[in-house]
């Protein structure tokens, strides 16, 4: 086709910075994506054929998942089916030249040795380094990683069932690391699942497939409390103990209340340094008047070359030690004062006093505030634990928390796993699906069944619902998108009330209108 | 130990591959499109420039530009690293936009010419060089196909090496070479008539 409606601008001025800058306008780019971008369940029409079964499960999690048989080729081999909904790297700036252990969220434990980076011409990485660390547990979070869970054995497939998988990598200055084969990172992470049949299973991104690595990867014995251990590495009580110490020394700080002389009592005079004595050095007249019963007065008559002063625990009491070349003489002594002396020093005492206890009483009202703060952030977060925690949480009063192990040979992908067949239900149904607002029919391009006993989730397409197959004995729910790209859902309630006659279940469905955009709006989207 | 400093940032530099800065930057922004800002960053000048070049006003430059990334982000999680330049698969759908928009008469079609660039297309057809006969291969250049005049807008106006411009095309190097010696072979002999005609 022939050029047509062009015009010709001869020695045009080019663009100026200036001119760049004005049109650059990253924020109305975004605004302008979210206005076009192509909802969730659009998308997952993407990763998602109609004959792919996923299959996850958390306390025995199962991910089945046959995005390679599903005619998803041309797709990137690790896939998201939202990307602004994929699960978040923690990112962690540490020292290459240090050890470094870092406590993830869920109570995972990541050592890192001094030297464990290497960079692509083999040199050891020295200086700041990010390490990214993600985990997936939970069936949604596999869901939202989009990562394949198949498995090729001896030219069979299998599906992964996961006891746990996570995501390591690292770089500098935007550069990717490697693993140091002489200092590999261990990452320690938690599972709800204390089944010793899962091996541990490495992410070839190259090969596009997962190599098995070692047997099982984690020790009986090491039963946790993760909730414990998250909580005690968040607890900031530096503040605290700060507090505490100011308050230890403003006691010490308490005047001493004056004491009157006993005539009967020896006594002498010391000028005290106000610096190291200002209890003393406050008062006017102050005299040490001698406690000792073996106090000999011959030594009055001495003149003594030095004098140390030592405050004694307890009440208002000092060491005296008069010093003189090659002899010491010790006393116990407690400041008095004359009858003149005493009554302005009783006055002085009550005003220093009453400074004194509202200090304390402030401080130690800061102390106690602070401390209840961290008390109440630490009973939330117990309390309200959300993500992973409650999972955790979840987890834990049906089974003990353990550590399982990995040694880092490579940065990406690790999978606890363990292969096995696909399970069916015990029933099986031609599904029909129906708006539940309309009554009109949706059709579905692929609906999973949820198992909420075992945190199961079963993919079928649109042929799968004619052999729709489901465990009547489990709590069932579903999600479906439909052709027309909406989502829908039958929460277990729906499940359980929808009718089966003649081989055929109706299952009325709850339709989404809006645009699902952030993992935790996905995530709440998903709880059945 | 070293205190450890969290950053809430999310970035994925998966497997083993040592992957360049570049290539990182649009991994993190498979992974989070709010980092294809740093890609917006880089590359929005050379983008613009380019829209600027085959545009009759800024603000047309502006929307276009502001509309080819967009694609591209909405296309991103289908961009594959296969050591090509980010920039060259942006060309391409700039190209593509750009193309759109003239063929429904959305925006009109610029071509922004400088003296030097008609003069290096007589040098390089060997012809002496003039006024006339420069206007006179402006007016076969006007004649030719769209894509016929991107490559000699491309080689000519911008000065583009031949491997910039089979990239940006996904044409081999010497493909790019061999069409656009035969667009100066077609151009030639309508120069010379328009140069006797007058046109």
């Amino acid at each position: 086709m022939v050029m047509k409606n062009f015009k010709i601008n001869k020695n045009q001025q080019a663009l100026s910075d200036a001119d760049i800058a004005r049109g650059k306008d990253f924020g109305k780019l975004v605004k302008a994506y979210k206005a076009a971008k192509v909802p969730f369940y659009k998308s997952a029409k993407l990763w998602i054929a109609a004959s792919s079964v996923l299959v996850a499960s958390v306390a025995a999690l199962m991910i089945f998942s046959k995005m390679n048989a599903s005619g998803t080729e041309g797709r990137p081999f690790i896939a998201p089916p939202l990307a602004s909904a994929d699960i978040q790297s923690a990112v962690y700036v540490l020292n290459a030249q240090s050890d470094s252990t870092i406590s993830y969220p869920t109570g995972s434990k990541i050592h890192v040795p001094a030297n464990a980076f290497i960079d692509k011409n083999g040199k050891v990485v020295t200086g700041k380094v990010d390490l990214y660390y993600r985990e997936f547990k939970k069936v949604d979070e596999v869901f939202l990683a989009g990562i394949p869970m198949t498995y090729d054995s001896a030219g069979e497939q299998f599906h992964f069932e996961t006891a746990g998988m996570m995501e390591i990598a690292a770089s500098q200055n935007g550069e990717s690391l490697k693993a140091n084969p002489d200092a590999l990172v261990k990452v320690d992470m938690v599972s709800a699942n204390n089944e010793d049949r899962f091996n541990t299973y490495y992410l070839d991104t190259i090969e596009k497939k997962w190599k098995y690595k070692v047997q099982s990867n984690f020790n009986p014995s090491s039963a946790i409390d993760t909730l414990e251990r998250t909580a005690n590495t968040q607890k900031p009580v530096e503040g605290v103990k700060q507090l505490q110490k100011e308050i230890a020394q403003l006691e010490k700080q308490k005047p001493n209340k004056p004491q009157k002389q006993n005539a009967g009592k020896p006594r002498f005079s010391i000028k005290v340094e106000p610096k190291e004595f200002p209890e003393i050095a406050v008062y006017k007249g102050v005299k040490f008047q001698v406690e000792d019963a073996s106090y000999k007065p011959e030594k009055a008559d001495i003149t003594w070359a030095d004098i140390e002063l030592k405050r004694l625990p307890g009440n208002n009491r000092y060491q005296i030690t008069f010093i003189n070349p090659g002899e010491r003489y010790q006393v116990i002594a407690v400041p008095v004062f004359n009858e003149k002396d005493y009554a302005a020093a009783t006055q002085l005492y009550n005003e220093k006093f009453k400074v004194y206890e509202e200090a304390l009483a402030k401080k130690k009202a800061e102390e106690a505030a602070l401390a209840a703060k961290f008390k109440a952030k630490d009973e939330e977060e117990r309390a309200g634990v959300t993500g992973h925690q409650k999972y955790l949480h979840d987890q834990q009063a049906q089974a003990n928390l353990i550590y399982r192990s990995f040694e880092v040979s490579d940065f990406g992908y690790w999978n606890s796993d363990h292969p096995c067949r696909l399970p069916a239900g015990n029933n099986m149904v031609r599904l029909t699906l129906t708006d539940s607002k309309t009554g009109k029919p949706v059709k579905a391009t692929v609906c999973y069944l949820v198992e909420k006993d075992r945190n199961a989730l079963f993919a079928y397409g649109a042929t799968g619902l004619e052999r729709f197959r489901f465990d009547d004995g489990k709590q069932n729910g579903v999600w479906v998108i439909t052709t027309d790209n909406r989502l829908g859902l039958a929460r277990y309630s729906d499940f359980r009330a929808a009718q089966t006659k003649g081989g055929e279940m109706a299952l009325r469905l709850t339709m989404m209108d809006k645009t699902l955009k952030t993992t935790e709006e996905v995530r709440q989207y998903l709880e059945l | 130990m070293q205190p450890i400093e969290a950053r809430t940032t999310m970035q994925e530099l998966s497997g083993s591959t040592t992957y360049s800065q570049e290539e990182a930057m649009i991994l993190a922004a498979q992974k989070d499109l709010q980092l294809f800002s740093a890609l917006y960053e880089k590359y929005y000048g050379q983008i613009l420039k380019f829209v600027y070049q085959r545009v009759t006003t800024k603000e047309d430059a502006y929307d276009i530009a502001q509309q080819i990334f967009l694609q591209a982000m909405l296309s991103l999680h289908k961009y594959e690293i296969r050591g090509f330049p980010f920039s060259s698969w942006l060309y391409r759908i700039a190209l593509n936009e750009m193309n759109q928009l003239f063929r429904k008469n959305k925006k009109q079609r610029g071509i922004n010419l400088e003296e030097k660039h008609l003069k290096s297309i007589v040098e390089e057809l060997g012809a002496p060089d003039d006024e006339e006969r420069e206007n006179a291969i402006l007016g076969a250049l006007t004649g030719l196909p769209e894509d016929e005049f991107q490559l000699v807008e491309m080689r000519f106006f911008e000065a583009r090496p031949f491997k910039e411009i089979a990239e940006i095309l996904s044409i081999s190097e010497a493909n790019a070479k061999m069409r656009l010696y035969r667009i100066l072979e077609k151009i030639k002999p309508i120069a010379e008539k328009n140069l006797k005609t007058g046109r």
